[in-house]
C-alpha cells in the first residue's frame, strides 16, 4: 500500500470502534454505520496528508455526519438495504429490550432528524455548534432535535423520561 | 461541547450511551480492510447503478396512495415472473401511438421473459465490464451457475477483483451486472450525447434503452424533462412495469461512460447517471401510508451545477404522485422566489430543472416550497420543506 493507505489503516486501527459506534447512532443500523466510516475515510483520502494529524478523527466523523445529514439528498449513494455486497462485521452484543426498542425508533426516524438528535442528545453539542457541523441555520437545528425528540417519545411511549431513566428496565413500554 | 442539552435530554443521552455500548466492530477485518471495502463500494455504485433501487426512498410531500381514475392501462397483467417485458412482449397496449406487435422483432415470444445461458450471460456482462472499467482479457464469471439466466436479472460477478480499476489493492468480490439484451450490451451504462429533448420520445426510447441495455421501442414515454445537460424520463411497458431513467451529462468521458476518475476526484461523489424498471404497483404502493401528498422514489437529488462539490441543485427526479385527490400539477418555489412547475401525468411525474436551494451552503437543509394544484387549478395542498419535516420522510 501507498503510505497514505498505510496512515489510513493505522488510524482505522486505532479508531475503529469509536467510529463504527459514531456510524452506527447517526443510522441507526450496525452495517449501515459501518458503510459511513468506510466512505467518510473515502471521502477524506484525497486531504488525508493536509490534516492537522491531532483533528483527524474530528475530521472524519465531520465527514460521517455529513453524509448522515445528506442521506436523504443521495439515497443512491446511501442506501444500506442495498448496497451491503460485503459482510458487515460491527454487530449489536446482547441488546437488552431498552436497547432494542430504542434502537427501532432511532431507525425510524427521518435521517437528518436522527443526525441532529445524535449530535445533540449523545454528543452533547450545542445548537450552534451542530449547526456549523453540519453547515446549516441553527433554527434547523432546533426544529429537527425538537422533532425528533418527540417522535421519538412517541414512538416508546416516554411518558416520565426521569422515571424511566431512574429504572430502565421496568419502565420500558412495549411498543407495537 | 461547551453547552450541554437541555435537562430533557440527559436521561435520553444515557440510554443512547447503553445504545452505542451495544455496539462492537468486529475483529475479522482490519483497518486497512475496511478502508479498501469503502472504496470497493464506491467503486460498485458506479459499476451498478442499474441495479440500485432507490424504490424504498420516500420524501418530500406525504400521502396516501390512491390509484387515479382515467390510467388506462392499468387493467393490464402484472406478469407472473416480475421481469419487465421485452421489446414486443405483453398483449396489449393502452396508447393508439405506440401499438405492440405480437412477434418479438428478435423472434422472442411475447409475454416471455427471455432466458439466456450461461456463457451468454457471462459474454454480455464481459462486454459491459470492459466498457465501464477499461478493455482487459479478463473475462465475467458468474457467483451462482445454478440459473437459469434471464435478461434484465442481476447478476453477481465472481471475479469482479480482476477488473479493479481503482490503483487500489481492492480484494473483495460480488459485484453485480444487469443482464442486458441481446445486441445492446454495447453501450450500457453510457449516454448519448446530445439528449433528447423532452417531446422526443423515440429519441428518450433510445437514449434510455441505451443506457439500460433494454429496447423501450414499444414502451409509452409517460413523461420527460429535460434542462440544461440532464434528462428525467419515465417509460411504462404493456405490462405495468415503469422505467425510470435519469441521465446527467457532468462525469461523462468523450466515450459517453462515467468518467471514474472524474468521479473518484469529487469529494462529493455527485449524481451519477441511472436508470432502473420497477413494477409499477412498487412505486405507487410506497405512498400507502401516509395520509397526505407524497412523491415516490425520490424527488430532490443533487447535481453538479457548476463544478465537483457544488451541491446548490435539486434537479433530478421522477416518480409516482399520490395523495387524497388527483395530482395535474406541483410548483416548486426555490429561494430565490423562481417557480419551477413538474406537470404530473396520471400521477407521474419527471423533473431535470435546476432549482437553487441551498444558496447558504451545499449541505443546508431543503428551503423549498411545494404547491399541489388540481386540473381544475385549485390547491391541493401547500408544503415547506424545512418547517414539514414530518413529510420528508426516508424510509
Amino acid at each position: 500500500m501507498t503510505s497514505t493507505q498505510d496512515e489510513v489503516a493505522s488510524f482505522v486501527a486505532a479508531r475503529r470502534q469509536g467510529l463504527t459506534r459514531f456510524g452506527f447512532m447517526l443510522t441507526g443500523d450496525p452495517a449501515a454505520g459501518e458503510d459511513l466510516v468506510q466512505e467518510a475515510l473515502v471521502r477524506c483520502l484525497p486531504s488525508w496528508g493536509r490534516l492537522d494529524p491531532q483533528g483527524v478523527e474530528a475530521y472524519v466523523r465531520k465527514v460521517m455526519a455529513r453524509l448522515a445529514w445528506k442521506a436523504r439528498r443521495h439515497p443512491l449513494r446511501m442506501h444500506p438495504s442495498s448496497d451491503q455486497a460485503e459482510p458487515a462485521t460491527a454487530d449489536i452484543a446482547d441488546a437488552s429490550a431498552e436497547q432494542t426498542d430504542l434502537r427501532r425508533a432511532l431507525t425510524s426516524l427521518p435521517p437528518q432528524q436522527r443526525v441532529v438528535l445524535v449530535l445533540r442528545y449523545w454528543q452533547d453539542l450545542s445548537e450552534a455548534e451542530i449547526a456549523e457541523l453540519l453547515g446549516c441555520r441553527q433554527g434547523t437545528v432546533k426544529s429537527r432535535a425538537s422533532r425528533a425528540y418527540a417522535q421519538l417519545r412517541q414512538e416508546l411511549d416516554w411518558s416520565d423520561d426521569a422515571a424511566i431513566a431512574d429504572n430502565p428496565a421496568t419502565a420500558r413500554r412495549d411498543v407495537s | 461541547m461547551n453547552q450541554p442539552a437541555d435537562d430533557r435530554g440527559t436521561p435520553l443521552r444515557e440510554r443512547l450511551d447503553r445504545l452505542a455500548d451495544s455496539v462492537s466492530a468486529g475483529n475479522d477485518i482490519d483497518g486497512a480492510q475496511l478502508y479498501r471495502q469503502g472504496l470497493q463500494r464506491r467503486r460498485r455504485r458506479v459499476a451498478a447503478t442499474t441495479v440500485l433501487v432507490a424504490a424504498a426512498t420516500a420524501l418530500v410531500i406525504a400521502g396516501g396512495a390512491i390509484w387515479l381514475p382515467g390510467m388506462t392501462d392499468d387493467s393490464g397483467p402484472v406478469p407472473d415472473n416480475g421481469r419487465p417485458p421485452a421489446a414486443g412482449q405483453g398483449s396489449h397496449h393502452a396508447r393508439a401511438n405506440a401499438q405492440a406487435s405480437d412477434e418479438d422483432p428478435g423472434g422472442r415470444s411475447a409475454g416471455q421473459a427471455v432466458e439466456v445461458s450461461q456463457a451468454e450471460a457471462e459474454h454480455r456482462c464481459t462486454i459491459v465490464w470492459h466498457n465501464v472499467w477499461g478493455p482487459s482479457d479478463v473475462k465475467v464469471e458468474l457467483s451462482d451457475d445454478s440459473g437459469p439466466w434471464f435478461e434484465g436479472d442481476p447478476v453477481l460477478i465472481a471475479n469482479a477483483r480482476e477488473f479493479d480499476y481503482s490503483p487500489f489493492d481492492i480484494s473483495n468480490t460480488d459485484e453485480r451486472c444487469v443482464i442486458p439484451q441481446a445486441g445492446l450490451e454495447d453501450n450500457v451504462d453510457s449516454v448519448e450525447l446530445p439528449l433528447p429533448a423532452a417531446d422526443d420520445a423515440a429519441g428518450i426510447r433510445r437514449a434510455c434503452g441505451r443506457f439500460l441495455g433494454w429496447d423501450f421501442s414499444d414502451w409509452e414515454v409517460l413523461t420527460a424533462d429535460r434542462a440544461d445537460d440532464r434528462l428525467a424520463a419515465l417509460l411504462r411497458s404493456t405490462d405495468g412495469h415503469i422505467a425510470r431513467c435519469l441521465l446527467d451529462s457532468w462525469y461523462l468521458d468523450d466515450r459517453g461512460f462515467v468518467d471514474n476518475d472524474r468521479y473518484y476526484a469529487d469529494p462529493d461523489g455527485g449524481f451519477i447517471p441511472y436508470a432502473d424498471i420497477t413494477p409499477k404497483e412498487k412505486l405507487q404502493g410506497e405512498a400507502k401510508t401516509y395520509d397526505d401528498y407524497q412523491i415516490h422514489p425520490l424527488l430532490t437529488l443533487g447535481c453538479q451545477v457548476e463544478s465537483p462539490g457544488q451541491w446548490e441543485a435539486d434537479c433530478l427526479g421522477a416518480g409516482y404522485v399520490s395523495g387524497p385527490e388527483p395530482v395535474a400539477r406541483i410548483v416548486i418555489t426555490d429561494v430565490t422566489g423562481a417557480e419551477h412547475e413538474i406537470p404530473v401525468v396520471d400521477g407521474w411525474l419527471a423533473f431535470a430543472e435546476t432549482v437553487i436551494n441551498h444558496a447558504d451552503s451545499r449541505n443546508s437543509p431543503g428551503e423549498l416550497h411545494f404547491t399541489v394544484y388540481a386540473a381544475d387549478g385549485r390547491i391541493l395542498a401547500r408544503y415547506d420543506e424545512d418547517k414539514e419535516l414530518p413529510f420528508i420522510t426516508l424510509r
